[in-house]
């Protein structure tokens, strides 16, 4: 199969289209086609960055861990069977990568590099007022420990369940509830004051 | 990704508004350049295909040896006449589990035929063969089949490979090899009436 039979998916504006067109990329880059691991890369390096930054707590520790999340996914392609999305593949592998560099590290994020970032970048920045929202809540987002800032990012923001978010995070489902109320908790307080 | 127990939409405004956030935020530089450079740099685990081959490979060489074996040591018991090499036409199909070639490629009528003859009432001939001979044959003809499916599989994967293509070949001569000397054993054997 040549990369011809995957470049036209990228002017297709059709829902449906890049759930088989992503199929396609994942069985060639699966041969070993990097132009095919650069599309799939093209279609989800926004939501693994958004992943990566809001869990790993600044830019460039999110752009480690989302260099390497990806080289992990290059390498483990094979066992990519499909019963996920390869989406949900990615996102795990990510995580992995942030709990990775945290455990490493062993310390904690500074959050203001993240308010930072989210302030100066992006073209599709909401208007003043939302702004004002948006960047109390990611810089309260940011200030949660990390545990509860973890199951809040998964659950809250990328809308993964309780068991996927557990699953994740290699912990207990009762855990996660218990650090998702944590981090409600603690939004309330900092952002109701 | 269901969300299905999301906790307690309506309750609490902060994760509410934390859903509105988005789920999508743009590096402030292309990653891209570094992760191929070092996915370029090591070999690709080519897993998928590279074990299907690597398996492919292994079992053709495992059946080679182990047909020629048994060949061998069919004759050897029969004592009868050196067996000569088959020589499939270019090209054959399917009969017993189908004989494929590949996704692109087809078996020519000539092998088809052959293979069709050497089939028909191999059940009845491999019973008139003694038990342990009975079950090296079929052991080995199981083992040549399951190799015939493997290869097959890694063709379809990569169906330009040259070495693929060899290997297969020699797997469905060495099936065609056995089913002859069945075949051959099973004529030479004295029938009731000749007794």
């Amino acid at each position: 199969m040549q990369m011809a039979a995957v470049v036209p998916m990228t002017g297709i504006d059709s829902e449906a289209a890049p759930a088989v067109s992503e199929t396609l990329l994942v069985k060639q880059a699966k041969s070993g086609d990097v132009a095919a691991f650069e599309a799939l890369y093209r279609l989800h390096e926004r939501r693994v960055y958004a992943l990566c930054l809001r869990m790993a707590g600044s830019r460039d520790r999110a752009e480690d861990c989302m260099q390497e999340a990806f080289v992990q996914a290059w390498r483990r392609l094979a066992n990519f069977e499909g019963r996920s999305a390869f989406g949900t593949w990615l996102h795990r592998i990510a995580v992995n990568q942030v709990l990775s560099f945290h455990r490493k590290e062993g310390r904690r994020p500074d959050f203001l590099e993240i308010v930072d970032d989210r302030t100066t970048a992006g073209e599709d920045r909401p208007g003043p007022r939302d702004a004002g929202l948006v960047m109390d809540l990611e810089q309260a987002v940011a200030s949660l420990p990390a545990g509860a800032r973890h199951v809040f990012v998964l659950n809250a923001v990328h809308g993964y369940s309780h068991i996927e978010t557990a699953e994740m995070l290699g912990v207990a489902v009762g855990t996660c509830k218990a650090q998702l109320h944590r981090a409600r908790r603690l939004l309330a307080e900092r952002l109701e004051r | 990704m269901t969300g299905t127990d999301r906790p307690d939409n309506g309750t609490d405004r902060w994760q509410q508004a934390a859903s509105g956030l988005s789920a999508e935020i743009a590096p402030e530089r292309d990653l891209w350049p570094d992760i191929a450079a070092r996915i370029e740099a090591e070999p690709h685990a080519q897993t998928a295909r590279g074990w299907s081959v690597a398996g492919a490979l292994a079992a053709a060489v495992a059946l080679v040896a182990l047909s020629s074996l048994t060949t061998l040591w069919i004759s050897g018991r029969d004592a009868g006449p050196e067996i000569s090499q088959v020589v499939p036409p270019p090209g054959g199909s399917a009969m017993m589990p189908s004989a494929a070639f590949g996704p692109d490629h087809e078996l020519g009528p000539k092998y088809r035929r052959a293979r069709n003859e050497l089939t028909v009432d191999l059940e009845s001939r491999l019973q008139a063969l003694p038990p342990s001979t009975r079950h090296t044959v079929e052991r080995n003809l199981e083992q040549i089949r399951v190799a015939l499916a493997e290869i097959n599989a890694a063709l379809a994967e990569d169906p330009g490979n040259m070495l693929l293509q060899q290997l297969l070949l020699a797997a469905y001569q060495d099936e065609l090899t056995v089913l002859t000397e069945v075949n051959r054993m099973a004529r030479s054997l004295p029938t009731r009436t000749e007794i």
